[in-house]
């Protein structure tokens, strides 16, 4: 009997350089190594029925990654889990396996945790503060339809600040739908260009996808 | 240096270069060990691009192999490509390997793969980059990196003989493992360089350059190689006798970047029957010997298994010539059709194929037709030993356009010993031929229109081959034989005929790489510092840079390339034994200049010295 599994997966250490695309190519090798019963789509050329949703930027890590397979027969979340954990590579951890609850299309935000390296990190706070706090946050994205102009404030939640040791923490949630989609580094580095703003290569790592209603995406 | 400092290091870079994921390894199938439990930490150096190293068969086959043994760590190390290279020098990053990003510097032993010539700017590069001194003299008397280099053009490593410690001839799933462990002995005795090289050298198949020296005569020519101390005169290459058992990996690493070969690959056979008298490959890996069937498919099975790759590619000098490859390819293609894996073929001779077996190839196989006739008439593929005739030619046409297609690709070659403007019009007529066979055949698809590619290289003459002797074709010779093949096509045919070529001086430069002597390892780091990187690449090839190299060495490229030698010249590689010998070498030239061919082997032995070194017959 065909059914559908949903898995959350970690991405951290070297697999954050692995791009969407080759994450895809790199699963569907890994699925292949499991020898685990994945269905393949009708037709001339039969690909896996495989979705890796939402994509990580290049360079991200994330504790919150989604992949679906489709299985031509039943077989426990357990074992699909721990068949997939064995052949996996080097930063990439399934976390846990279930049945989907919500549609992919009902994803709708997502929560980043931003990391500033600085020497003072109670100052660049401020500055931080100051760049919120004004009424707009104008920057040119590129879309499908070229490029257009959005307002960053309008879209961002900054859920959380912690002046760490040398660092600067932001608890950042923002849209990640299919309508409304808005990378963390366009806000950090607009934040960066402001006048006198300056801190080191900063590090994103996605903590949570969330439904249009902000609950947990399952 | 820690790892965390490189990868912090590098980190901020990696998002700005293209495909960063070449440079941070982390791939499936990559092996990492504890350095602290490890007696030799061996960089594998491959000097091009990641996705050109990581297709590469004989790196794949050595790097597992050295991790098989619990007491070596073999890592990977690729050039850096050009964007990439300018941040690690901007930010003193020195070369690493990806398994541990640890520096190469600190590594044992540094091996480099040489597959062609015109890498080794890219060598000086490497090893520039990872700070360790080019030139041996200059590496001290420690045991620490020590630098050394196999791989095809090592059947003549004069050329850059400065740069290396030493050198492994021939096959090297034995040998290596030989030196590896003599090193681990000599390093927990405290030994030296000098003391390690001349212990290595007494193993078959090791040549340690500094121990030969060579003196030249008045006119440029070598006059003598001399053996210092108790060196042998002559290295002599390793084969591996029992083929069929020797080591193969069970699993490659899976890149995450596309390569260029990015799917399993199965050894069927090694060595080549035929003997085109132009091509190296053709002799310097003889004897031939083949896999059984069984062996093949036990491989590829486990490769597929533990890759996860789709795809499955068979590699050889020439896979039709498997004494059983109708039941190789139905065993195969059975496995494949199963696991759902594509099996992508090379040419194949089809002649005698069973109609059980026809039907599943043509079930899988979608590419065009490719064909190398090599040469535009029989009597100069006579000359070159090329058994194709103008029937075949033909016949795999017609096969190809009554199946539908309507692209032929064909590769060719210019500047051949005894070539004539005949030869090079018979290009051009075959061309012709090919186009006019698509137009006869009543079912072609309509509203297409064929295409023949006709690929055309310039020859160069190679060590080791009957051609050994012979001088390569100028520029002028060379522009002259291009304007009467294009003039040669018929006009009504111009737009379906098309003529591509190498550049001249790429090929020019690889004649001069491939026949010269230890006088040019100046030339070479000249050229390097002149800022030749990628040689093998046009987009990235200047010759300024070697040209100007040249001229600071007062050495002038057409002594090394225009040339012909006479037969009792010392020549750079005489030394060197690869089995086949020179007499046979100078019988075949002068066969190739009567246009007299030679059979293949499983034909007739022609006596080429390989059976008498091996010291068995080889069918
Ligand atoms: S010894 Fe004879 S059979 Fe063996 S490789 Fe040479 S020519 Fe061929």
């Amino acid at each position: 009997m065909k059914t559908t599994v949903r898995m959350k997966f970690a991405k951290t250490g070297r697999a954050k350089y692995i791009s969407h695309l080759d994450l895809m190519r790199c699963f569907q090798r890994c699925i292949r190594r499991s020898e685990l019963p994945i269905a393949y789509s009708e037709g001339f050329h039969p690909h896996m029925q495989l979705i890796l949703a939402a994509a990580l930027s290049l360079g991200f890590e994330s504790q919150a990654e989604i992949i679906e397979l489709q299985l031509k027969e039943a077989l426990s979340f357990e074992e699909v889990k721990s068949r997939m954990q064995a052949i996996l590579p080097e930063g990439i951890e399934i976390l846990s396996c279930y049945a989907p609850q919500h549609k992919m299309g009902q994803m709708g935000f997502a929560e980043y945790r931003v990391t500033l390296p600085c020497a003072d990190s109670a100052a660049l706070h401020e500055q931080w503060e100051e760049f919120l706090s004004q009424p707009q946050i104008l920057v040119e994205k590129k879309t499908k339809r070229g490029l257009r102009e959005i307002d960053l404030k309008a879209q961002t939640e900054c859920l959380e600040v912690t002046e760490g040791d040398g660092a600067l923490m932001l608890l950042l949630r923002l849209p990640a739908g299919n309508a409304v989609n808005v990378n963390p580094s366009l806000l950090v580095d607009t934040f960066g260009k402001m006048e006198g703003v300056s801190f080191g290569f900063p590090a994103y790592r996605r903590l949570k996808l969330l439904t249009e209603e902000k609950s947990e995406f399952f | 240096m820690s790892i965390i400092s490189i990868l912090s290091k590098i980190e901020p870079l990696l998002l700005q270069v293209q495909k960063p994921s070449q440079y941070i390894g982390g791939e499936v199938g990559s092996i990492i060990k504890d350095k602290e439990k490890v007696d030799v930490r061996f960089a594998f150096c491959f000097p091009d691009t990641y996705e050109i190293g990581m297709s590469h068969l004989g790196m794949k086959i050595l790097y597992s192999l050295t991790n098989e043994r619990e007491n070596f760590w073999c890592e990977r190390v690729f050039a850096p490509d050009t964007d990439f290279e300018q941040l690690m020098r901007a930010h003193d990053i020195p070369l690493y390997a990806l398994e541990s990003l640890e520096p190469v510097r600190d590594f044992d032993m540094i091996g480099f793969t040489l597959q062609y010539e015109l890498a080794y700017t890219n060598i000086l590069n490497m090893l520039d980059l990872a700070r360790i001194p080019l030139c041996a003299r200059d590496r001290g008397d420690s045991l620490a990196q020590m630098v050394f280099a196999g791989g095809p053009c090592v059947c003549n490593p004069e050329p850059i003989a400065d740069f290396f410690d030493f050198f492994i001839l021939g096959e090297g799933e034995e040998v290596n493992l030989e030196v590896m462990d003599l090193y681990a002995q000599m390093k927990k005795e405290g030994a030296g360089r000098r003391e390690f090289l001349q212990a290595a050298a007494r193993i078959e198949g090791v040549y340690v350059p500094s121990l030969y020296d060579v003196t030249y005569n008045e006119d440029g020519t070598i006059a003598s190689v001399c053996p210092r101390g108790d060196a042998s005169k002559t290295i002599r290459k390793r084969i591996i006798k029992d083929f069929d058992k020797v080591y193969y990996p069970e699993t490659f690493v899976v890149p995450y970047t596309e390569i260029v070969h990015d799917r399993s690959v199965v050894e069927v056979l090694r060595g080549c029957i035929r003997g085109c008298r132009f091509c190296q490959a053709g002799f310097i890996y003889r004897p031939f010997r083949e896999k059984q069937p069984d062996t093949i498919c036990k491989q590829a099975q486990d490769l597929c298994r533990n890759t996860g790759y789709e795809d499955l590619s068979l590699s050889s000098l020439s896979t039709s010539d498997h004494s059983r490859i109708d039941e190789m390819l139905t065993k195969l293609l059975d496995i494949t059709e199963e696991k759902r894996v594509s099996m992508s073929l090379p040419s194949l001779r089809v002649d005698n194929f069973s109609d059980a077996l026809m039907e599943k190839i043509k079930r899988i196989r979608k590419s065009g037709l490719t064909f190398a006739p090599e040469a535009g008439t029989q009597r100069l593929r006579d000359v070159i030993n090329k058994n194709v005739s103008d029937e075949e030619i033909m016949r795999a046409a017609k096969v190809a356009f009554s199946g539908g297609y309507f692209n032929v690709k064909l590769y060719f070659m210019m500047g051949l010993p005894t070539e004539t403007d005949e030869d090079i019009a018979g290009i051009a007529e075959i061309a012709d031929r090919i186009v006019e066979l698509f137009f006869e055949n009543p079912n072609r698809p309509r509203g297409k229109m064929v295409q023949v590619s006709v690929s055309v290289a310039t020859f160069v003459p190679k060590p080791f081959t009957p051609f050994q002797f012979e001088p390569q074709a100028t520029e002028e010779e060379v522009r002259h034989k291009q304007e009467h093949l294009v003039n040669s096509i018929s006009p009504r045919n111009a737009r379906r005929v098309k003529v591509s070529w190498h550049e001249f001086r790429i090929s020019q430069l690889e004649g001069v790489l491939a026949r010269g002597d230890r006088r040019l390892s100046q030339v070479i780091y000249e050229a390097w510092r002149n800022g030749s990187r990628f040689d093998s690449w046009s987009d990235r090839f200047q010759w300024e840079c070697w040209e100007k190299a040249f001229a600071q060495c007062g050495l002038a490229p057409e002594f090394y390339a225009s040339r012909r030698r006479s037969y009792d010249e010392v020549l750079p590689w005489d030394h060197l034994n690869y089995l086949v010998d020179k007499p046979f070498l100078i019988r075949e030239n002068e066969k190739a200049k009567e246009a007299r061919t030679t059979p293949h082997c499983r034909m007739n032995c022609s006596g080429c010295g390989v059976n008498r070194e091996v010291g068995r017959a080889c069918f």
